[in-house]
């Protein structure tokens, strides 16, 4: 097994060569941009929903809320003038600020009960934001004005900030799985009863890893807004956001560090295959596709691997 | 007259018309050894989960070390040093024996770093006589191994007050023997601890105060001996073979 240092050091450096050199060699490329930019966002979906879906045990369906909140603050940020970085981070402050309550209310039920009740955070969200429509432009939606309008430049300025924003959201999973929140959170998934009774603060340890997990799901919602350019509710809160990411997780290896990256790049390639192949029933193909690769390998991808590997 | 380590006032519990402790006061002090007993459905157990913070008491109040305890969480309490273990074995069990251990060395014996809970824990394993369960998943391990872990926990987090529920309860003779060791070894380090026991075996050799239950209400405190000869509680509880039992040694 790799140390830590060194795979923490590998996982930099190979973001930063990613970072620095794929605009360069996908310039020209504007299909493989936009895929390499969709998997750098589902991974930085998958990788926050593996802190409290896969590190905790949570099964959260909220991603999607933060994704669109994220998207909404930036949007309506710059639509006011404020500068693209401001917007990020009010972004990030935002889910992070609206995770602390939701977080320790909803992380005291279990189970079924904690997902529905994480589900109907985006069904609130969606409500709220089409009907205040004074601020948000309700179902007619927002239009961003992007990086002065060069669709070149603008492909490959998301590129980079999401494939940063990937590389640190997996820098931060592993932070937490290496600290000693990441033990507490380890504890509190095998046995929450027996946890309370070393001394784990298991509501304070739990709201801790869902507010880190929606900060990087809140700003990849901010810079999807500012790629794109148009956002509306119906876009931006689709259960897809909270769905992707979990079945992507699933797919690479619930609770691993590198699980959300080999399943976000599965999760993009099937897609993709799907979509030129099988058009007219795409979702439905995508769907048997993922239900056979989780018969297949039930603990994703990656632990499969390593298992097998080991046993060899 | 020193505040005693836990006091108990007027608790009671009810689960709907059921009393399940019915005004109950008893106090311990640093150090002690007692034995908590009575028939099954006593309210031991509920006692038990009562003081540690896993149920609210409907009426009464706790105090722990000169402080109000009641309503507490069980977290805050493990980490203030009032422990218990559960009747059914609780470990972790994606995690090593030594994990296990080094859990409660980190979060209730508040250990700065992983590594140094880790060594925490492997003094703790080699000194209660696991350390072949190191490298272990629980799953691996025997019904007296986990008990055993479960007491390794309890001796990294260093508590003042430790209460074993059931902890000999599956187990064969020669297994009892070695858990009531490691029970010896952590009450010389000064750690108050109750015993929830049906053996009575046990009970004599290990606890010189005794708390006795029946139906949820206090039915008698105090010295071994004395309870052993007490007319009520042999007629409720021990029988009077299990009283000769108890006394048997000494007379």
């Amino acid at each position: 097994m790799m140390s830590r240092a060194r795979l923490a050091i590998a996982i930099t450096a190979i973001g930063a060569l990613a970072c620095a050199g794929l605009p360069l060699i996908l310039a020209g490329e504007p299909y493989l941009m936009r895929l390499v930019t969709m998997f750098s966002l589902l991974l930085v979906l998958a990788a926050s929903w593996n802190i409290v879906g896969g590190f905790t045990g949570y099964p959260s369906f909220a991603t999607g809320a933060f994704f669109g909140l994220g998207a909404y603050v930036a949007a309506i940020l710059q639509a006011k003038g404020v500068d693209w970085r401001l917007a990020l981070a009010a972004a990030g402050l935002a889910g992070g600020v609206l995770a602390a309550p939701v977080g320790y209310g909803v992380l005291r039920l279990r189970g079924h009960y904690f997902a529905v009740a994480s589900l109907m955070l985006g069904t609130i969200l969606k409500e709220l934001t089409t009907g205040w429509s004074d601020l948000t432009g309700g179902g007619m939606g927002l239009t961003i004005a992007g990086a002065g309008g060069d669709p070149e430049v603008l492909a490959s300025f998301a590129l980079r900030i999401s494939l940063a924003l990937a590389v640190l959201t997996v820098l931060l999973g592993a932070a937490i799985k290496w600290s000693r929140l990441g033990f507490g959170l380890d504890c509190i998934r095998m046995n929450e009863t027996a946890a309370a009774g070393i001394g784990v603060d298991a509501q304070k340890l739990k709201t801790y890893a869902f507010i880190l997990s929606s900060i990087p799901a809140a700003v990849a919602g901010a810079v999807y807004a500012g790629w794109i350019g148009y956002i509306d509710p119906t876009d931006v809160y689709d259960v897809m956001w909270s769905v992707k990411p979990i079945v992507a997780v699933l797919l690479g290896g619930v609770g691993t560090i590198l699980g959300p990256v080999v399943g976000a790049a599965i999760f993009v390639a099937l897609e993709e295959i799907v979509w030129r192949n099988v058009l007219s029933f795409s979702a439905g193909g995508l769907g048997v596709l993922i239900v056979l690769l989780l018969l297949i390998l039930p603990a994703g991808v990656l632990p499969s691997f390593v298992s097998r590997k080991a046993r060899s | 007259m020193t505040t005693a380590l836990l006091d108990a006032r007027n608790i009671s519990r009810r689960f709907g018309g059921l009393k399940a402790i019915d005004d109950v006061s008893f106090q311990l002090n640093e150090g002690e050894i007692v034995g908590l007993i009575g028939s099954n459905g006593a309210g031991k157990t509920t006692l038990v989960n009562l003081v540690t913070g896993h149920l609210k008491p409907s009426q009464g109040e706790i105090s722990f070390r000169g402080q109000k305890i009641t309503g507490r969480k069980p977290h805050e309490l493990a980490s203030r040093g009032l422990m218990r273990t559960f009747q059914i074995v609780q470990p972790f069990n994606a995690l090593t024996g030594l994990d296990n251990v080094a859990a409660a060395a980190m979060f209730a014996g508040h250990s700065r770093s992983l590594s140094s809970a880790r060594e925490q824990a492997d003094a703790a394993l080699s000194n209660l006589g696991i350390s072949h369960c190191r490298d272990h998943l629980p799953i691996r391990m025997t019904l007296a191994e986990r008990k055993r872990l479960e007491l390794a926990r309890a001796w990294v987090a260093k508590p003042r007050l430790l209460f074993l529920d059931e902890v000999n309860a599956g187990l064969n003779t020669g297994e009892i023997e070695g858990v009531l060791g490691m029970i010896r070894k952590i009450a010389a380090e000064g750690v108050a601890i109750v015993i929830i026991e049906h053996l009575m075996k046990v009970v004599k050799g290990l606890c010189p105060q005794l708390i006795v239950l029946h139906r949820g209400q206090l039915l008698a405190s105090g010295p071994t001996d004395e309870i052993a000869r007490n007319p009520s509680v042999i007629e409720a509880y021990l029988g009077t073979r299990g009283a000769a039992a108890m006394l048997g040694d000494k007379s």
